[in-house]
């Protein structure tokens, strides 16, 4: 294994603090030295590599990093951040409105995305945005420019929007993380401490590697390299990354793109034309690290391995010593970088296969969440309003309500100089507005309403329901599911069993996942009717937050026997849970309680009337009837 | 203006075959509707769309024509260039790439379907009507990334007009109707929220692109993708070879679709078909036919077979099954089971 790292290749004044430096010891660069190193690596091909998410424990300390970032851009590179209800028109572009007014033609203003070109934007509390805003940023991020969205005569058709983002999560543990779009496209993934960023690059060293960058490794596809144990050609490289993205479970391809980038990104930084491998573990324990989702199986039995195809006939022989070889470095390679990783790993990371469906599920309830609108409703026309009175007004359309009378008001305001009331303009206008706005013309955005429904599935999963009504109520869940597919609703899904209630879904669209979710559901244990029921009072904020309608569906013989801490005693857990009921009766929403036990049970119907429930008992149950049940529920 | 980035070459694509061929197909007949792209996070999905405008036969378009009317087929000429033919104008034409229009999400309708001049309307109290992104499209392609996350008033808007041909805007005393034959592509993430049945239907043909578990074929997507981002005009000349030669066999496959029959046997097994697997209606059956057929030209074959049906039976019907929610058998393998069951093995 080569420890040398070129060092004859390095500048000596600097070679002792600079990262790459420290070899082999990638594993030990602390948090703020990564985070260094990911700054000096986004000041040189920002663009290229998306941005980092960020997480922090205190919001100053992230704007340590933001500081640091900018202090090694380029001089006067722009920097926003993005605020939070951003409309689409300065997002994406619209009409300059004051300009507009004042000019008495349309002008047009790019947008924040177009500002910022060659730039810096930082999203603060990112967590936040949801799907449709992600997908605006990501098409930008992709294409590296925005379309004109208002047509200007002479304009160009498209503005140049290269940004590197800083997405500063600051989601709470349980909360739900970056939007996987911006994530995945971001090649870094930070954690910062209290510690303060060590200044080990300056910006005299970022231009000096901005030179070197497309060079490095430009032509090792063509040429061997010259010292083959010191620098490492991209295919080999490449190899080793997505090998160990397979290995640690990561399926974006995105992300060992970036990773190989980053790897050439330091050797810039170090000054050198080729990277080692000690560039490569480092771009895989950077970039490869946070991304992990399991660890990699410890290898198998050399007898299980299945045989290796013969060698091709010819050349054969020539090719056997190098290969020999190559596979030597690949192996030291990867023992590199397994031993990078290692620090860079998020927590709790286990030797299974990695579960998917936690990623997707976040990903599917964000959807619908931002879908409703709430604080980002969009816009679906417009309508005769004054914007005094809380609305926002739509500019072009305004405008438009205007053109046709200018002419006309052109020559009564000329009459009338003085102004009448009826021609009064509006006031932030110069004396002399080119246009002549009269309130009659204000159109008003109109939003998306938020008709949009959560249908919460309360299914109990306890011992002695499952005995009765398990199969049935998965059935009846299925087929409410199949429905609320067909109008758009969203569906969560909350079992109990056992010690407490669990979501097994968080509000979807995606019906796929809900499906996973139950058929996965297993039965039997006491019943936590407390648990289930103040989980679904939590549930019921949460949709009500996103502007949404809800409708809960408890499937329960009630007969509740576990306490919130999980202890048994009847008359303690019934207790509980007429307390959690009257709080979901203040709720105010459509709950429906079907009671699942095999004849009327009193507790049931208990149950239903602190919660202000409509109870339903089927003393007969089969999935349709209960199906049939809830559909007149809400109807 | 703003040089746009170069888009990664078409025959550089690793796999993704059957995405690849849908494309191809609507390039060859145009009329086998819109192709639906689903497949998860960073599987490239806008990558083969937005390689057209390289890869397609450069079109003649009259000059000067707003709406980029074919010099060759009057009958779809535009109402300008009607206007300028009956004055007696002989119209001259220029080489175009194939347009393949992006629509940001967050476009309003007006830029979509075209409003009034505002320009115009304030500078000089004039009504004139302002083209949108639609007249851009004619002959060519929209692209929708995240179709999921569009307004549902907006997808069936375009619906509408792709599958009319027309767009007719009818707001603010304004009364206009331009030519707009254009393929919509559109793409999305399953996991994000699924498309209304309705709107499914509506497209011809539908794909699911996935990352490939192969490590040699992984690799392979990220050397050429790096290689291009290194040096995008090296590497798209490197493959403006392979390039030439798919155009090439799109530009004969146009001439012979005409000619090529559809035997009564294929017709019948594609009725069969579709009511095995329950397709409701006759939009599957005509994706079904006509996908055939621009298969058949592509591959140069002198008659559509049951093999082309075989082919491009899952691109042409998956997306129309009725969704069972209980039953796990996805819709590729119910049609996979459909096809064995009606057209016996291939
Ligand atoms: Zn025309």
């Amino acid at each position: 294994m080569t420890l040398r790292d070129s060092a004859s290749e390095r500048p000596a004044a600097v070679a002792s603090e600079r990262p790459t430096a420290v070899a082999t010891a990638v594993a030990t660069l602390n948090l703020a030295t990564r985070a260094e190193l990911a700054a000096a690596v986004l000041a040189l091909d920002g663009v290229a590599l998306g941005g980092a998410v960020l997480r922090a424990p205190r919001s100053d300390i992230a704007e340590t990093f933001v500081a640091r970032l900018r202090a090694l851009m380029p001089d006067g590179a722009p920097h926003r951040r993005l605020p939070f209800a951003i409309p689409d028109d300065r997002l994406l572009g619209g009409l300059d409105l004051a300009m507009t007014l004042a000019q008495g033609r349309p002008v047009a203003d790019h947008g924040l995305l177009a500002a910022l070109d060659g730039g810096l934007l930082v999203i603060p509390g990112a967590e936040r945005i949801g799907a449709s805003l992600a997908a605006r940023l990501t098409q930008v991020l992709d294409l590296g420019h925005v379309a004109q969205r208002v047509r200007v005569a002479d304009a160009p058709t498209h503005h140049a929007a290269r940004v590197t983002i800083v997405a500063i999560d600051e989601a709470e543990a349980d909360e739900d993380a970056v939007h996987g779009a911006i994530a995945d496209r971001c090649a870094f993934h930070l954690l910062l401490d209290v510690q303060p960023l060590p200044e080990l690059y300056s910006r005299a060293d970022i231009k000096a590697a901005a030179a070197l960058l497309p060079h490095v490794d430009a032509d090792t596809a063509s040429e061997p390299p010259a010292h083959p144990t010191a620098s490492r050609s991209t295919d080999a490289a490449l190899r080793t990354l997505v090998h160990t993205a397979e290995l640690y479970g990561i399926d974006s391809l995105r992300a060992v793109r970036a990773a190989l980038r980053v790897a050439r990104c330091c050797a810039a930084l170090d000054g050198r034309r080729s990277t080692n491998d000690s560039d490569v573990a480092t771009a895989a324990a950077l970039v490869l690290g946070p991304r992990a989702t399991r660890l990699p199986a410890p290898p198998p039995e050399t007898s299980a391995e299945p045989e290796p195809p013969p060698p091709p006939p010819d050349d054969a022989q020539n090719q056997d010593d190098s290969a020999e070889r190559d596979d030597q470095d690949v192996r030291e390679l990867e023992e590199r970088i397994i031993e990078a990783m290692a620090a860079a790993l998020p927590f709790g990371l286990t030797m299974d296969a990695p579960t998917r469906t936690p990623k997707a599920r976040r990903a599917a309830g964000r959807a619908g969440s931002d879908r409703s609108g709430g604080t980002r409703g969009r816009q679906v026309g417009t309508r005769r309003g004054d914007p005094r009175g809380g609305g926002r007004l739509d500019l072009v359309e305004t405008l438009r309500a205007a053109a046709p009378w200018q002419p006309l008001r052109r020559r009564s305001a000329g009459a009338t100089e003085a102004g009448s009331a009826s021609a009064k303009p509006i006031p932030a206008i110069p004396a002399r507005p080119r246009v002549l706005v009269r309130p009659d013309d204000f159109r008003i955005r109109r939003l998306f309403e938020p008709a949009g429904t959560t249908a919460i599935f309360v299914v109990d999963a306890s011992g002695s329901s499952a005995v009765n009504r398990m199969a049935e109520a998965k059935g009846a869940v299925e087929l409410l599911l199949a429905e609320s597919y067909a109008r758009r609703d969203e569906v969560a899904l909350i079992a109990f069993r056992g010690a407490k209630a669990e979501i097994l879904l968080p509000p979807t669209r995606a019906i796929a996942a809900a499906k996973r979710a139950l058929a996965a559901l297993p039965g039997g244990g006491g019943t936590p009717l407390a648990s289930a029921i103040d989980r679904a009072v939590e549930l019921t904020l949460r949709a009500r937050r996103e502007g949404n309608d809800t409708v809960v569906v408890f499937l329960t013989d009630a007969r509740a026997n576990v306490a919130r801490d999980g202890s048994g005693g009847r008359e303690q857990a019934m207790a509980e849970a007429l307390q959690s009921a009257r709080v979901m009766r203040g709720l105010e929403g459509q709950v429906l309680l079907i009671d699942t036990s095999p004849r009327p049970s009193p507790q049931a119907q208990e149950v239903a009337a602190a919660m202000g429930a409509r109870y339903v008992a089927l003393p007969r149950t089969d999935a349709r009837s209960i199906h049939a049940a809830v559909t007149a529920a809400r109807a | 203006m703003l040089p746009l980035r170069l888009a990664f070459p078409f025959s550089a694509i690793v796999g993704q075959e059957e995405m690849k061929r849908a494309i191809l197909l609507t390039a060859v007949d145009p009329t086998i509707g819109g192709v639906l792209i689903l497949g998860h996070r960073g599987t490239a999905k806008s990558t083969a769309v937005r390689a057209l405008p390289a890869l397609l036969p450069p079109m003649n378009v009259v000059r000067g024509c707003r709406y980029g009317c074919d010099p060759d087929t009057e009958s779809r000429a535009c109402d300008d260039c009607r206007a300028r033919r009956a004055a007696g104008e002989k119209l001259r034409h220029d080489k175009h790439n194939v347009p393949v229009v992006d629509l940001p999400l967050g476009a309003t309708e007006d830029r979509v379907v075209g409003a009034l001049d505002l320009e115009r309307a304030l500078t000089r109290g004039e009504k004139a009507y302002e083209p949108g992104l639609l007249a851009r499209t004619n002959r060519g392609y929209l692209y929708v990334d995240e179709i999921n996350l569009l307004e549902d008033h907006l997808v069936d808007l375009l619906l509408d007009v792709a599958a009319t041909g027309e767009n007719v805007v009818e707001r603010e005393g304004i009364s206009v109707r331009h030519p707009a034959r254009f393929v919509l592509v559109g793409s999305g993430n399953p996991e994000e929220g699924d498309l209304r049945p309705q709107l499914l239907d509506r497209f011809g043909l539908s794909v699911e692109v996935t990352t490939t578990n192969d490590l040699d074929a992984r690799v392979e997507v990220i050397k050429r993708r790096d290689a291009f981002d290194r040096d995008p005009e090296g590497f798209t000349a490197k493959w403006a070879a392979a390039d030439l030669d798919t155009r090439k066999h799109v530009e004969r496959a146009r001439k012979k679709i005409d000619a090529l029959k559809v035997p009564d046997a294929v017709l019948r097994d594609a009725a069969r078909l579709c009511a095995a697997v329950g397709t409701d209606g006759v939009r599957g059956e005509l994706a079904l036919l006509r996908g055939a057929r621009a298969l058949a030209a592509y591959d140069g074959a002198r008659a559509v077979t049951v093999d082309h049906l075989r082919t491009i039976a899952p691109s042409a019907l998956r997306h129309r099954l009725r969704r069972n929610v209980l039953d796990d058998v996805g819709s590729s393998v119910r049609i996979e089971r459909a096809v064995a069951d009606v057209l016996g093995a291939a």
